[in-house]
């Protein structure tokens, strides 16, 4: 913790250092930024990656002469991956500490309850959770996502990969998720796609795991015994499932499809033997985004965090982002203002042009699909043969979203 | 029929690797009376010293080994280390409050453990002569798996001769059944404690090493699995090491077999079968009747 902030902190002079000639010292009241991320808990892999994309964004704002000539100060408490702490904490935030925004890290199960707290409070939120209600059922005037990470999204675009890349694999289908909400949602939401695009596809067995479950083996041998053409899958964490199929080379015995946001993560994670070659999976993979703002973020992690970046930083950074264009457009930090200049509002990210949808308040971003792989030259697991897919037809209509709303 | 054959020999590499983490909780119960709520936080601890020593040296099958061994010990020491500390003096405040401070004690680990390597999820490397796997009924079996089976039924064997045959196994056997009787015929059973306490820790440190290369490593990884070990401990009988080999042989295959016919139960198939047990046999399948 100590070496992490004395990085930051080094990393943050650095860039003062660069700035400093042409950038002004923030002077003023700071603009204060209340975070909830899950620092420990289950998800703390995420929020860890969360926070430290938070504050290197709010460290380079510094650095370049602040928001709007102000300084910006990031507040971080810990959920504890735990619904009731991290609305206690997103109300002490807001009431207590009342800070002038919030911002959430990744938890579906969090999100709504924290966007109560926000619309109570009136407070800007900004979260990166896949929870689709987030933005329908539950959203409203003080609810903003920019990264489209959903249900939907994420289902829709394992179907599409399937249809497009895998269409002479076969159409004898087997599905196996992690037994949880989102799990649920998206498998039977690829099902209804694929099916659309292709009638001809059976379904031939599922497998429901549950989320710590510690031994894989009877999964892995019941899936290649029922002998499927693809297998499409969806786990909140993949990672004992590839270290314990390793062996079982289950990519030589048939495709696995899904577009589950955190395999790139993981294949960042894994040691090279474990990798998965050939089953198709999501993410916002650092080295496959085009850009200048992609290099100069990548390259500022490395020398703040000595690693590159995951998708979880990239999905915190792209709300900082938009939440900073919207308070230099509205030119005030008043929420009612920002909350007027949010909606409808294009603006440069780190991945390229986004909007943001007007009557529901969620970005467009696209979303990475594709193969994994080694790569000798970076010397970790890759996603290859990738598919950007446009996810924004993915999202709900503004008629389902009223819908949903009443 | 080879599906059959297959499934069975998978749902047996579940059970082993329950019954790794649960023979060290029931021993401790057995002997000292003792919820150990920090049995998952040697688990982690063996888990982490397979990831530290793996980015110091690669491992062959040999040093995996030889670390398991050394491992293992060593965090039974740190084990038995707490027990003299902390919980020594406070068995007198029953069972629910020592079941509190060693859930205290798993806290103060994890977060320590926390400082130590950081948040973030990892993986352990397992030696390259135990990747791939063997041609068994058609179908493949990873010769970790393999090892895993081996492993659990060795330790099965060597537990059973350690309480069977020894003096010390004389000693656990008389603890579990009667401490006053014990102490008044001179034995000093705060050691027999202290030592059986050492001896479960350094079970789940082994069970952390074994688990370790197939599993995802994070400072509270303990936690999430320690209550499927209980399970595993309630069906056998809580105190029973025969009963946690049954238990974790039963609810491995359960959920091998249960998973075909029942895909979706698969969430709940551990505590329904510990629901369905415990109404039929209250004291679990081997244990004995409470006292």
């Amino acid at each position: 913790m100590a070496r992490m902030a004395a990085r930051t902190a080094l990393a943050a002079l650095g860039i003062a250092l660069t700035w400093g000639a042409q950038a002004q010292t923030p002077t003023g009241k700071p603009i204060v930024i209340g975070m909830i991320a899950e620092q420990s808990g289950p998800l703390g892999f995420y929020g860890q990656e969360t926070t430290r994309s938070a504050q290197i964004f709010v460290d380079q704002m510094n650095a370049k002469g602040g928001l709007l000539g102000r300084p910006v100060r990031l507040i971080v408490r810990d959920s504890k991956t735990a619904v009731n702490e991290a609305v206690r904490q997103a109300r002490d935030l807001a009431l207590s500490e009342n800070v002038d925004f919030l911002l959430h890290s990744i938890s579906s199960a969090e999100c709504v309850g924290i966007g109560n707290v926000a619309t109570q409070a009136k407070k800007i939120l900004f979260s990166a959770c896949g929870n689709d209600d987030f933005t329908t059922k539950s959203g409203g005037r003080y609810i903003f996502r920019i990264p489209n990470i959903v249900a939907r999204t994420q289902g829709f675009a394992a179907a599409d990969y399937a249809a497009q890349k895998l269409q002479n694999a076969g159409n004898r289908y087997y599905l196996i998720a992690h037994d949880f909400a989102a799990g649920r949602a998206i498998m039977e939401l690829f099902k209804t796609r694929i099916k659309e695009i292709n009638p001809k596809v059976e379904i031939i067995g599922e497998a429901w795991p549950k989320l710590n479950e510690a031994s894989y083996a009877p999964f892995i041998t019941a899936m290649t015994e029922a002998k499927p053409d693809v297998v499409s899958y969806f786990f909140a964490f993949g990672l004992p499932f590839w270290q314990q199929s390793a062996s079982y080379e289950l990519g030589k015995r048939f495709p696995l499809v899904s577009s589950y946001w955190g395999g790139s993560d993981e294949m960042q994670t894994l040691p090279r033997n474990s990798i998965p070659v050939g089953a198709v999976m999501g993410g916002l993979p650092w080295y496959a985004i085009d850009g200048e703002a992609n290099k100069t973020f990548v390259e500022l992690y490395r020398k703040t965090y000595n690693k590159p970046p995951l998708t979880a930083a990239y999905l915190v950074l792209l709300n900082l982002e938009a939440l900073k264009a919207g308070i230099e457009k509205a030119g005030t930090i008043e929420t009612e203002k920002v909350a007027d200049t949010l909606p409808g509002m294009e603006f440069n990210s780190v991945l390229g042009p986004v909007k943001i949808r007007k009557f529901d308040n969620q970005g467009t971003t696209p979303l990475w699909t594709g193969r994994a792989a080694w790569d000798e030259t970076l010397n970790t697991g890759v996603l290859t043969d990738i598919l950007k897919l446009p996810t924004e037809v993915y999202l709900p209509s503004e008629e389902e979203v009223k819908k949903l709303r009443q | 029929m080879n599906t059959i054959a297959m499934q069975f020999l998978s749902g047996l590499t579940s059970a082993m690797f329950l019954f790794l983490l649960a023979a060290g909780l029931s021993l401790i119960f057995g002997v000292s009376r003792v919820i150990n709520v920090s049995h998952g936080a040697f688990y982690m601890l063996g888990a982490y010293l397979l990831v530290t020593v793996g980015r110091l040296t690669t491992l062959d099958a040999t040093g995996f080994v030889l670390l398991a061994i050394v491992g293992s010990i060593l965090v039974g020491l740190f084990g038995g280390l707490l027990e003299i500390l902390i919980l020594r003096h406070v068995y007198k405040g029953g069972m629910l409050f020592v079941a509190l401070v060693t859930f205290g004690m798993l806290a103060v680990i994890e977060e320590t453990a926390k400082i130590i390597w950081g948040a973030e999820l990892t993986t352990a490397t397992k030696p390259a002569s135990l990747e791939g796997a063997a041609q068994v009924f058609g179908g493949a079996l990873p010769h970790y798996n393999i090892m895993l089976i081996t492993a659990g039924l060795l330790l099965a064997l060597g537990v059973w001769a350690v309480v069977e045959k020894t003096r010390f196994g004389l000693l656990i056997r008389a603890a579990s059944m009667d401490r006053e009787m014990l102490s008044a015929l001179g034995i000093d059973v705060p050691r027999v404690f202290t030592v059986t306490f050492a001896f479960g820790a350094g079970l789940a440190g082994l069970a952390g090493i074994l688990a370790a290369p197939m599993v995802s490593i994070s400072p509270s990884m303990g936690s999430s699995i320690i209550i499927e070990a209980f399970a595993v401990v309630v069906i056998g009988g809580l105190g029973s090491l025969p009963g946690s080999l049954l238990g974790a042989f039963i609810v491995g295959e359960a959920l091998a077999f249960g998973i075909l016919a029942l895909p979706g139960l698969a969430l709940v198939m551990v505590y329904l079968l510990m629901a369905i047990i415990l109404i039929l046999r209250p004291e679990g399948l081997l244990g004995g009747k409470a006292s």
